[in-house]
């Protein structure tokens, strides 16, 4: 099987932004709309025993996705590869499946395909003809590790074997991205 | 997350629907409510149609709606089902009603019963979902029904009252409306409750916004003082007015006390309307990383 | 990769049909507009030119995908150092290009400054009237009263056209721009030893040990994080010293929260823990400085020569003690062989007979009695500066804990020679930012790093050997400098703005009890960049006052000085006050309003040039030049800076020796005779060809340091050494100190050569400059220590040097996408300062000091201490109309917070950055006018091809707003 996935290194991330943005050129995200945005976690202590570090944050590709599972058109789907997409031709624009996301990552578009649900594809146009995802590619801390979870060889597998690894809540989604991070502890829940 | 107002509508013009032809199945079984059967109905239809052009409103691409068959498992879907066949039985029941089939009555109007009681879970069932604690718990669509009894008994009985039958069938009537604002108050209740003890508890989420946060307002006036406590009491005033009438002569009149129970039909739809204004509100999911 | 790619003659050609053809043809006009996404371009029809970014100093390389003649997709590019990664910025090209504030034609104002209002012109009645213009005010007032403004907007060679043109016309007053970064560094260390290594030139890939400082790995030339990283995942330790946890401070292992401008203590802290240690390079010292030279410390303060012991003694000779001999021997300087001490005695310990003394070991301490007079050696007058300042004091200076300051010295000291140091611009923000430069050099060569392996690469090698300053040395050296320059050199003294600057009052700390005494230093006229007069309070103050002259006329070219230096409202006054004011900007800006003439430049993308990493970058970053070439000919009739300066010197007769850039673009890389062929380019068109050339590091080459195998020397003599003869002046052209008299009335002589082959550690050439032989630690101005009468009122700690992710300086405040990540100016603050007056999260505030208030957006964050604040810098709002406040020139702009008279930086004029303020809520809230959300952010969308063609720009540029009321 594959798992295709994006994860994220948070040790080598430095909170550019690099990734929200080249994600709009690449996927014409409209102005107000992100598929990826990065967070600030922190500092977290007090000055100056301080804690810091960057989250981006998009859609988890989920092992279990609840936004499929609610879709009642089958809009929403998950392919083979691990990809959760949206297939714009058959979403009516309800909006389930952004009540089903546990973080906010999905978002009803009115600015450009109009009523329909946008969201992260993991580049599926770029992947599909073996190029990283655009953000991956760019990423200037080289945080952002494309590949195949089932691959041992695959960049985030590897660093799931070097790195202590940390996921967003999973209410029962399985969440598919994982966040290395060993300086500093993770602040999110497990 | 925002309240979604087409859905809102919808939901609370379907608990109007579920509750009235529960309240109609109830009159075919005990033989009661013939006065009211088609009027009944029809409100119970129209809701029924309103609510689903407004729920319409809620979708980016309702010409799309072929693919709804697209994934049968989902709430959704569910939803969509049940309005399909609450019509499709309220239009045979309502033209049962106009003419005289009193056995095919019976069994529409039952049928309607069943598919009544479940109507108004099926559209809360969308709800739970694991990503928004404060929604995910059998309470919500109790809460749904609950709201859909009080509604549809209240009205349903202030139309019977309506129709001056204020002695048999009536008080029948109106004990029917006191239990549907007694269950629409406990299931409130419960739900609230389960606000407070729901997993991953956050501050946008916790009861404290209802009890003394920024809900409060809403909570405290809208779902406890209008939502709760004026249908009981008016309902229970007019059951009182009822057994002993007015001013303890023993006779009610029952136009008067067909307007406690609209009245109380009004507060318990403002109530309904707050509780899901809330319900929204505190519907936040576990992790609000990109979108609020 | 073959590409074949546009060349010179494509735009030729392209020039003509540009509005046109290029743009019309285009059928998805609005590129990254919002209904248009750039992925569906498939390769057919897409050409994929590589190219640099020039949205910051890191100078990554990518490709712009350009389709019917409009740039669709940017995309890094794997191949060079930039690895493929690109920062978010370099996706914000097409919104520039594009951008609907964009000037495209020549505008001439037709209403008051200011009004907004503006009429299209012709390039030919542009430069006519800019030729008269500047002639006029040249032969009425004397050349010198127009001033010119290069920014640090564009790029090196753009710099120096705009240079070599206004220096041939004979003005000499800058705003500096540089004296507000690396300039102080640059000036500092190649008078001690004739290049550089500050920000630049540290070797990350070997090394055992990072000192970054106050250095941030996320505003510019991002790909240096890659080589930190690494270095960390080698075992490397990354040590970050900076007022505010940072992104660096999060990722280093040791972060020292110094108090901001104190920062003088810690390296002296530094250099004293080195010269104690067992690492200490005394060899170095010994044999490659100034160390064992004796002062002249009664008489003249200079560095003894044997003319100062004795009648007719050779002033090429320097003094020291011989240990093997016991003998007093000489060091000659005489490498020009002008007083017979040169040939093969050149750079050689010489007897009193002036015979070679092979095998002499000059002293590095011990007083001697020379006829009479005991004098010290530079050494130990360095090391009894340095030695009082020791951890203990530093902490106290510091605010920090001595283990840590203990702990990171220690790390560097174990690390040496493989322990590499870079800094950022923060620390240049200062009186003492050539102080603090020489402070760094010294620790730096005590340590024995210079030109190791993990250490630091001490001299600048371009790829091809030649670089930009090549363009102005080379028609030096063939003697074409003109007529006026030469004048205007010669009578620099009574020509600079400077000339008022003499002495000021500041607080240095005395070195034995470490008390801070008021002490007037004397100004060394801030030579900067060959022209004297070059620092922006000496401008303003010049256009502003009328002091020492008043300035009549202003040519400014890609800068921003109402926002990026202090004193803004005085610029705005002086601005008014010129009778002829060109600008030349790719946008409409705030000084532009006050311009007569705008002048419309093209976007870096549209032009070609050499182009390399600016900042930062160990090798192959540092030893690369790669293309930067056009996605399209400029829109309108924009045109390339250096052809608008070589365009207009020849409507002022100016010899700008090249014929165009293209000649000194082949010059350049094709580079000198002994290049070897791999890194030399035919021509321009050879290296478009070939995208990027990546030089050697001669240390590598040779298995030595430079100094050792005399590729430190300019000269091509190859002697061991250092290359001192750009001393006094960058440029070649000397002018030597002519002598003064302190304000104590001590007299100073002038001053005699001293191009040794030494490096100085203790610096006559620094001490000419004002500040001192040695580096001193001066108290900045305005901080609780020298204004403790301010406190009651501005009771908080004002720091302005972060920068944003998102912006380079005033830039991309018009980008909707880096204000979508960026939208408001933002000051932090501790959460703890925050709720001592009710400052919510998100809250509009008032920074004020003594001199002026500005608004911005409160972020409560822990990365500052309780007590600081710090504000962002160089924000405006183009969204708001030049009437309306010049384009919100004032709401936020950090630097109208300070005031512009002094005291500077003696040898380079940067002014104070930081002081002391209060902090309330804005009732107010934000700023009118401004964009508060995404959807507001549409205003600034690219314009597409048709909406380009179909406006000539008539009536100026059509302002975009989200005025209430106003249709934009």
């Amino acid at each position: 099987m594959t798992r295709n996935i994006i994860s994220v290194d948070l040790d080598s991330c430095i909170g550019c932004h690099s990734c929200a943005v080249v994600c709009k050129q690449e996927n014409g995200v409209g102005l107000g709309t992100y598929y990826n945005k990065v967070l600030t976690v922190g500092p977290s202590g007090t000055f100056p025993d301080l804690e810091m570090y960057y989250l981006p944050v998009a859609c988890q590709h989920c092992d279990n996705p609840e936004c499929v599972s609610v879709c009642p058109t089958g809009a929403s789907y998950k392919r083979e590869d691990g990809v959760v997409l949206v297939d714009h031709s058959k979403c009516i624009g309800c909006q389930y499946c952004v009540m089903a996301c546990p973080y906010g990552v999905r978002t009803y578009d009115e600015s450009r395909d109009k009523g329909v649900i946008e969201k992260c594809t993991m580049c599926a146009h770029l992947i599909d003809k073996g190029e990283k995802p655009a953000c991956v590619k760019h990423c200037p801390g080289q945080a952002r590790l494309f590949g195949d979870l089932d691959d041992p060889e695959s960049p985030p597998s590897k660093m799931r074997a070097t790195k202590k690894v940390h996921k967003l809540t999973d209410v029962g989604n399985h969440p598919g991205v994982e966040y290395g991070l060993d300086k500093f502890t993770w602040k999110g829940g497990e | 997350m925002e309240v979604q107002w087409p859905l809102l509508v919808f939901s609370v013009l379907l608990g109007i629907t579920s509750g009235s032809f529960i309240f109609l199945a109830i009159g075919e079984l005990t033989g009661k409510f013939k006065e009211v059967r088609f009027t009944g109905a029809l409100i119970a239809l129209v809701c029924l149609a309103i609510g689903g052009c407004v729920s319409v409103l809620h979708m980016g691409h309702p010409e799309r709606a072929l693919h709804l068959l697209g994934n049968l498992g989902s709430g959704l879907s569910k939803e969509l089902f049940a309005v399909a066949v609450m019509g499709i039985v309220a239009i045979v029941y309502l033209v049962l009603a106009r003419k005289d089939y009193p056995g095919a009555s019976k069994v529409f109007g039952v049928i309607g019963g069943v598919v009544g009681i479940v109507l108004s879970p099926i559209a809360g069932a969308s709800y739970l979902i694991a990503a928004r604690p404060a929604w995910d718990s059998i309470a919500l669509p109790l809460m749904y029904l609950g709201a859909g009894l009080a509604l549809g008994f209240t009205l349903m009985a202030a139309l019977v009252l309506l129709k001056g039958k204020a002695s048999e069938e009536g008080g029948f009537a109106l004990k029917l409306a006191l239990a549907g604002v007694v269950i629409m108050a406990v299931t409130t209740v419960a739900y609230v409750i389960w606000i407070a003890i729901a997993p991953y508890q956050a501050p946008s989420r916790s009861i404290e916004r209802l009890l003394s946060g920024d809900l409060a307002l809403m909570f405290w006036a809208g779902v406890v003082v209008v939502g709760i406590v004026v249908p009981v009491a008016l309902t229970v005033l007019a059951c009182v007015k009822a057994t002993r009438g007015e001013g303890g002569s023993g006779i009610a009149n029952p136009k008067s006390l067909s307007t406690y129970l609209f009245v109380s039909f009004a507060c318990t739809a403002v109530g309904a309307v707050a509780i899901r204004m809330i319900m929204y509100a505190v519907g936040t999911s576990v992790e609000q990383l990109i979108y609020k | 990769m073959s590409l074949k790619m546009s060349r010179r003659g494509f735009l030729k050609a392209s020039a003509v049909a540009s509005a046109s053809t290029l743009l019309l043809g285009s059928a998805s006009a609005a590129a990254f507009a919002e209904d248009e996404g750039a992925a569906n371009t498939s390769a057919d029809d897409v050409q994929k030119i590589p190219s640099a970014c020039r949205q910051c100093y890191g100078r990554c390389a990518l490709f712009g995908h350009v389709k019917d003649g409009r740039l669709v997709k940017i995309e890094g590019n794997p191949d060079l150092f930039s690895e493929g990664t690109l920062c978010s910025r370099a996706f914000a090209i097409p919104q520039e290009i594009y951008n609907p504030l964009r000037v495209r034609y020549p505008q001439k104002r037709v209403g008051e400054k200011g009004s907004g209002q503006w009429k299209r012109i012709t390039w030919e009645e542009a430069y006519e009237e800019a030729a008269e213009q500047f002639t006029r005010i040249g032969e009425e007032h004397g050349w010198h009263t127009i001033a010119h403004q290069y920014g640090t907007g564009r790029d090196m060679l753009q710099f120096q056209a705009i240079n070599k043109l206004w220096l041939e016309l004979g003005s000499t007053a800058t705003f500096g721009v540089g004296n507000l970064c690396w300039v102080g560094s640059y000036f500092t260390s190649q008078r001690l030893y004739g290049d550089e290594t500050q920000y630049t030139g540290w070797d990350g890939n070997n090394t055992d040990c990072i000192l970054i400082w106050c250095r941030q790995e996320r505003s510019r030339g991002y790909y240096d994080w890659l080589t930190v990283k690494r270095a960390q995942e080698r075992g490397a330790k990354v040590i970050c010293v900076d007022p505010r946890f940072t992104c660096t401070a999060s990722k280093a292992d040791l972060w020292l929260p110094i108090r901001p401008g104190s920062d003088m203590a810690l390296v002296l802290a530094f250099i004293n823990e080195i010269i104690h240690s067992d690492k200490c390079a005394e060899d170095f010292a010994r044999f490659y400085t100034n160390a064992p030279f004796f002062i002249d410390e009664e008489n003249t303060g200079y560095q003894l020569r044997q003319s100062m012991l004795e009648e007719g003694g050779s002033d090429e000779l320097y003094p020291a003690w011989d240990e093997v001999h016991d003998q007093l021997i000489y060091w000659s300087g005489d490498w020009q062989n002008k007083q017979e001490l040169g040939g093969p005695k050149a750079f050689q310990w010489l007897d009193a007979e002036g015979n070679i003394v092979a095998d002499a070991k000059p002293a590095l301490s011990g007083s001697r009695e020379i006829n009479g007079k005991t004098y010290r050696t530079s050494w130990d007058i360095l090391v009894e500066h340095v030695t009082p300042w020791t951890i203990e004091r530093a902490a106290e200076f510091c605010e920090l804990p001595e283990d840590k300051i203990r702990e990171a010295i220690q790390i560097y000291i174990d690390a040496s020679p493989a322990a590499c140091f870079c800094r950022g611009q923060k620390v240049e923000f200062s009186i003492n930012t050539s102080g603090i430069s020489q402070a760094f050099t010294i620790m730096m060569a005590l340590a024995g790093n210079f030109d190791t392996k993990g250490g630091q690469n001490i001299g600048r090698e371009p790829a091809t050997g030649y670089d930009s300053f090549m363009f102005d040395v080379v028609p030096n050296q063939q003697g074409r400098m003109g007529k006026r320059r030469l004048e205007t050199a010669k009578n620099i003294k009574k020509l600079s703005v400077c000339q008022n600057t003499g002495y000021q009052q500041i607080l240095v700390a005395d070195d034995a009890t470490g008390e801070l005494q008021e002490t007037t230093q004397n100004s060394g006229g801030q030579v900067i960049y060959g022209q004297q007069g070059g620092f922006g309070a000496a401008t303003t103050k010049a256009m502003a006052q009328g002091d020492p002259f008043q300035i009549y006329g202003y040519w400014q070219q890609t800068s921003e000085p109402i926002l990026s230096i202090e004193g803004g409202h005085e610029i705005v006054e002086g601005f008014k006050n010129l009778d002829f004011f060109v600008n030349v900007d790719i946008y409409m800006t705030p000084s532009g309003e006050l311009a007569d003439i705008i002048l419309p430049a093209a976007h870096p993308n549209e032009v070609d040039r050499v182009e390399w990493a600016h900042s930062g970058h160990g090798y192959p970053t540092s030893h690369t030049y790669l293309i930067r070439q056009p996605f399209h000919a400029p829109l309108g009739e924009a045109k390339d800076d250096m052809d608008i300066c070589f365009e207009f010197a020849k409507y002022m007769d100016v010899d700008m020796f090249w014929k165009d850039k293209y000649e000194f673009f082949d010059y350049m890389v094709k580079g000198p005779e002994t290049l070897p062929a791999e890194l030399s380019c035919a021509s321009f068109e050879d290296f478009r060809e070939r995208i990027s050339v990546t030089g050697v590091q001669m240390s590598d080459v040779r298995g030595a340091p430079k100094y050792e195998t005399g590729f430190m020397r300019k000269t091509s003599d190859f002697r061991p050494g250092f290359n001192t003869m750009f001393r006094g002046n960058k440029m070649g052209s000397v002018y030597r100190f002519p002598g003064t008299t302190l304000p104590d009335g001590t007299q100073i002589p002038a001053h005699p050569q001293s191009d040794n082959g030494k490096m100085e550690m203790w610096s006559e050439d620094l001490l000419l400059y004002g500040n001192g032989p040695l580096p001193l630690y001066i108290e900045p101005p305005i901080t609780p220590l020298a204004r403790p009468d301010l406190l009651d009122e501005y009771p908080y700690t004002l720091i302005t040097g972060g920068r944003s992710h998102a912006f380079f300086h005033t830039e991309y405040r018009n980008s909707p996408w880096m204000r979508e990540v960026h939208m408001f100016p933002t000051v932090d603050i501790n959460p703890a300062t925050a709720a001592e007056h009710g400052i919510d999260q998100d809250d509009w505030v008032w920074i004020e000091t003594y001199v002026d208030r500005i608004r911005q957006r409160a972020n409560l964050t822990e990365a500052i201490k309780p007590g600081m604040i710090h504000v962002e810098h160089d924000w405006w709002f183009p969204e708001r109309e030049a009437t309306d406040d010049l384009h919100g020139a004032f709401d936020s702009n950090c630097n109208v917070l300070f005031e512009n008279n002094g005291p500077y930086d003696p040898a380079v004029g940067t002014d104070n950055y930081g002081g002391l303020c209060k902090i309330y809520k804005a009732e107010e809230g934000a700023p009118d006018n401004i964009c508060m959300n995404e959807e507001d952010l549409r205003i600034f969308l690219p314009l597409s091809a048709e909406t380009i063609a179909s406006d000539g720009q008539d009536d100026g540029v059509s302002q975009v707003t989200v005025r209430e009321g106003v249709q934009s």
